[in-house]
């Protein structure tokens, strides 16, 4: 008596159709999935690449800058020195100018305070001058108006005839 | 502006004058309009704000009526009343005068005199205002002046001859400051 639901045992040719399928399967996997995975494996291994270059170029910057800090380090006090000269020159020279532009303008200011004084001066002169000229002419006026008479009234006005006349 | 508005209504009425032969007459009576309307109390009445147009007017043709004036006159004036011009009626009358002494060959002088001037000075003077200007006749007016101190100041309307010795005395004094500088 045979078991309920067992068949006979599935001969080779049973096996090979889902074998041939499975093959097929995996040659159309292949086929299609290798170029991507490839393309990827590539494009990591190239990123890694990179990254360990740059890893390396940072690596030769910072012990460049190490190296370049011990140096500056090494001559810190070489380079004081020099700043410290560099500001001891530069004042020297500001120091001159600003004695040399202060010298102008006392110059300048003393110059100047002359040629004031003198204008000064010469309009007081003037001015005093003006004052005489106009005392004279107040006591002329003075004086011809007590002394002018009527016969010089007359001889004025000959004399005023005798000139106008030659321009007539 | 006036100055050429009274000058072109002065050359009008000067050639309707010289038309009816009456230079002169007119010049009279442009004077008397002028007197007239110059009275204070006039032009207080035509030139107040508060008094109707029509009312000032009238009063002005009423005081045009009463003074008198040939029709040539009384139209100039009117003419100017109604236009709103009458006060450009002194300065008619002075291009009108200007005009009747060039057409008559005369002259107006102003002499100053820094003290009364007697008649042979006088005539000496005008006998000179006469050589100065080419006129024919002059019509002279004399002020008495005693601030000029001495001399005569003749003035022939645009030129002006100062012999006076506030004159001299101001060149002497000009000269001095001058010379000073």
């Amino acid at each position: 008596m045979s078991e309920a639901g067992a068949g006979p045992p599935p001969t080779p040719a049973d096996l090979l159709w889902p074998a041939l399928n499975f093959v097929l399967f995996v040659a159309l996997l292949v086929r299609v999935l290798r170029k991507p995975i490839r393309e990827y494996f590539r494009a990591r291994g190239e990123r890694l690449r990179e990254g360990l270059e740059a890893g390396a170029r940072a690596r030769g910057e910072a012990e460049a800058l190490r190296a370049q800090l011990a140096r500056d380090i090494a001559n810190l006090p070489a380079l004081r020195e020099r700043l410290r000269a560099d500001l001891l020159a530069t004042a020297q020279q500001q120091r001159e100018a600003l004695l040399e532009r202060a010298r102008l303008a006392a110059e300048h200011i003393k110059s100047d305070a002359g040629l004031v004084a003198e204008q000064e001066l010469a309009a007081a002169l003037h001015a005093v001058r003006l004052e005489v000229i106009d005392e004279a002419v107040r006591q002329a006026t003075t004086l011809l108006r007590q002394t002018v008479r009527p016969d010089d009234q007359d001889r004025f006005v000959h004399e005023f005839v005798s000139r106008a006349g030659l321009s007539a | 502006m006036i100055g050429r508005l009274a000058r072109r209504y002065a050359l009008a009425v000067f050639d309707l004058a010289r038309e009816e032969n009456r230079l002169e007459a007119l010049g009279e009576e442009i004077g008397r309009a002028v007197a007239a309307f110059e009275d204070p109390r006039v032009q207080q009445l035509l030139l107040s704000p508060v008094i109707d147009a029509g009312v000032r007017l009238r009063t002005t043709k009423d005081i045009i009526a009463s003074l008198g004036l040939s029709p040539t006159v009384n139209n100039l004036v009117t003419l100017l009343a109604e236009r709103d011009r009458l006060a450009i009626l002194p300065g008619v009358a002075r291009w009108y005068q200007g005009l009747l002494d060039a057409e008559l060959g005369r002259v107006r002088v102003t002499i100053s005199s820094a003290a009364p001037l007697g008649a042979a000075e006088k005539n000496e003077l005008v006998e000179l205002a006469r050589r100065l200007t080419r006129r024919r006749e002059v019509l002279a007016s004399i002020e008495v002046d005693p601030e000029l101190l001495g001399g005569v100041v003749l003035d022939t309307g645009g030129t002006v001859y100062d012999g006076s010795l506030k004159a001299q005395l101001a060149r002497l004094r000009k000269e001095m400051a001058e010379g000073g500088a």
